[in-house]
């Protein structure tokens, strides 16, 4: 009878966390940072209205919330800043795509073979010590005027970082973890899927977070330098500086600023459902 | 592989230990070199529970190291069950220092790791039926579903001992497993070892630097004296078995305690 009685859930090993719960507590966690991000913005937006007020400054160089707010909302009515915006976004999100994924398969490499890392690692090192930004108008002759020029520079932007963070965290491991897949027989294959692999996802992600925002500075700065065929937002921020239209101007970096936000968002949201695991140590 | 039940063992050689003239040296940074471990012959019989008592650097992480295969040693041979030991083999399951387990798994997926590596891992369904034994031989029962991260650091200790034993080995080597762990904790945990050994049969070596808990648990102790790491001791445990808090108060528990530390002390 005791038998009956005992609930089958003592003995019955429980599997991960429901998916539907993590998931909620996900889109709390969005919630809250959007509501966040919002309530900075209107902090932002009065500190900013308070200092051109009291300093009384010439529009022409600093414009006023409400202006910059008015013509933000003309642009966005527009399909300009919309083709602009996708230009620019493609940009970002190709080079990131590309610099990460050639930056994650290097540090892979590098972290199974000592003998690659000796060989190949001064050349990388050489390779980051190189300005990339002085790199684009080689880019632009390579690549032409079009997104792909773009998107090599910001690969280029993105690479290293990824490259060394997963490198760092791939090697992260203690010995005696290392003994114990040892003693388990484990096969290379299996070291690096059960061991080394979960370790550098913290770094790995770490490395996201700091050069998504990069990937914007990439876009914007490569459009100010050569954008012929294709607009994105940041030859918008050329054409308005040339019209005087300050207004426009700031307009473009508020979005600008909003997608850093957002991609922020996206890639710290990521870190919360694949890194589950490591919630206590600080995520 | 097979994963037997725990049973006692038949078989009374298959858990014996002998280490022949035994010396490992290291070449630190400045190419001086170190001999960790000094011509040093031990044999264990199966079965056995053999503690290794030491300060810190005196070598016996490193004896453990090479019987484990994980090192071999610069000079001399290692033997378990009669067979030379040349890498790490599945009739050793090991609990280190600290814990270590993989935070990213379950408790049961921890417990199954050694079993499901290699090119040819265990069968998926025994493997998980052992584990569910173990869970409850380390009274963790129900809670294999949690993350290390949800646990005590005793119970992720015990974690880590049912994971050394899930490939049913017949030597069981332990590195201080207990050494983090506060001293209510750690005589909880001294009970719960003696009685997995006595179901399991296993021969043990336990590494440790503490004396009463050398004695609490052995048959057998070996004291190492440092640099160059060498046994200066082998001293049999007479205390009368089942130990239980009772052992502690007993005059030879005592006495056996002070002939020890005379013995570090040297």
């Amino acid at each position: 009878m005791t038998e009956v009685l005992q609930p089958a859930a003592t003995t019955a090993p429980r599997r991960l966390p429901a998916p539907s719960r993590s998931t909620a507590r996900t889109s709390t966690f969005v919630l809250r940072r959007i509501l966040t991000v919002l309530a900075y913005i209107l902090v932002a937006l009065l500190l900013w209205q308070v200092f051109i007020s009291v300093f009384d400054v010439d529009p022409l160089l600093v414009p006023g919330p409400i202006p910059v707010l008015q013509a933000l909302g003309t642009q966005l009515t527009s399909p300009v800043i919309w083709s602009a915006a996708w230009v620019t976004f493609q940009e970002a999100i190709f080079g990131f795509g590309i610099g990460a994924t050639v930056g994650m398969v290097i540090a892979i490499a590098l972290a199974e073979s000592r003998t690659l890392y000796r060989l190949v690692n001064p050349y990388i090192v050489a390779f980051q010590a190189i300005p990339k930004v002085a790199l684009t108008p080689l880019f632009i002759v390579w690549f032409g005027f079009g997104i792909w020029s773009k998107v090599v520079l910001i690969a280029t932007f993105t690479f290293f970082p990824v490259m060394v963070n997963m490198y760092q965290g791939l090697r992260s491991t203690t010995s005696e973890e290392e003994e114990l897949m040892r003693v388990s027989h484990a096969t290379r294959w299996q070291r690096f899927r059960h061991l080394r692999l979960y370790r550098s996802l913290p770094y790995l992600f770490a490395a996201f977070e700091a050069s998504f925002v990069l990937c914007l500075t990439g876009a914007v700065l490569a459009e100010l330098l050569g954008s012929g065929t294709s607009v994105g937002l940041g030859t918008l921020v050329q054409m308005y500086t040339s019209t005087y239209n300050m207004a426009g101007l700031f307009g473009i970096i508020t979005l600008l600023s909003l997608f850093g936000v957002v991609f922020d968002l996206i890639v710290k949201g990521t870190a919360r459902v694949v890194l589950r695991w490591n919630r206590s140590s600080g995520h | 592989m097979t994963l037997a039940q725990s049973e006692p063992r038949v078989d009374t050689f298959e858990g014996s230990i002998t280490l022949r003239d035994v010396t490992m040296e290291f070449t630190t940074r400045d190419r001086a070199s170190i001999r960790a471990v000094d011509t040093t012959s031990l044999t264990i019989p199966s079965g056995q529970f053999v503690s290794v008592l030491g300060p810190s650097g005196c070598g016996k992480s490193t004896l453990l190291r090479m019987i484990a295969g994980l090192m071999p040693p610069t000079s001399g041979s290692v033997s378990i069950g009669g067979e030379p030991v040349s890498g790490p083999s599945r009739k050793v399951g090991i609990a280190f220092q600290t814990p270590s387990l993989l935070e990213w798994y379950t408790v049961a997926e921890n417990i199954a790791l050694p079993a499901r590596m290699g090119r040819r891992p265990a069968d998926k369904r025994s493997v998980e039926r052992r584990v569910e034994e173990l869970l409850a031989t380390v009274k963790l029962a129900s809670l294999g579903g949690k993350y290390p991260s949800e646990l005590s650091g005793g119970m992720r200790q015990r974690v880590a001992i049912a994971r050394s034993l899930i490939t049913d080995p017949a030597v069981i080597l332990m590195d201080e497993p207990f050494g983090a762990l506060d001293a209510i904790t750690r005589e909880h945990m001294h009970d719960e070892l003696l009685s997995i050994w006595r179901e399991s049969g296993a021969t043990v070596l336990f590494i440790t630097h503490d004396i009463a808990e050398a004695v609490y648990l052995s048959d057998r102790i070996v004291v190492m004296s440092p640099r160059p790491g060498r046994i200066v001791a082998d001293i049999a445990n007479e205390l009368p078995r089942p130990r239980s808090s009772a052992t502690r108060a007993l005059p030879e528990f005592t006495r056996l305690a002070s002939e020890l530390r005379v013995h570090i002390n040297h």
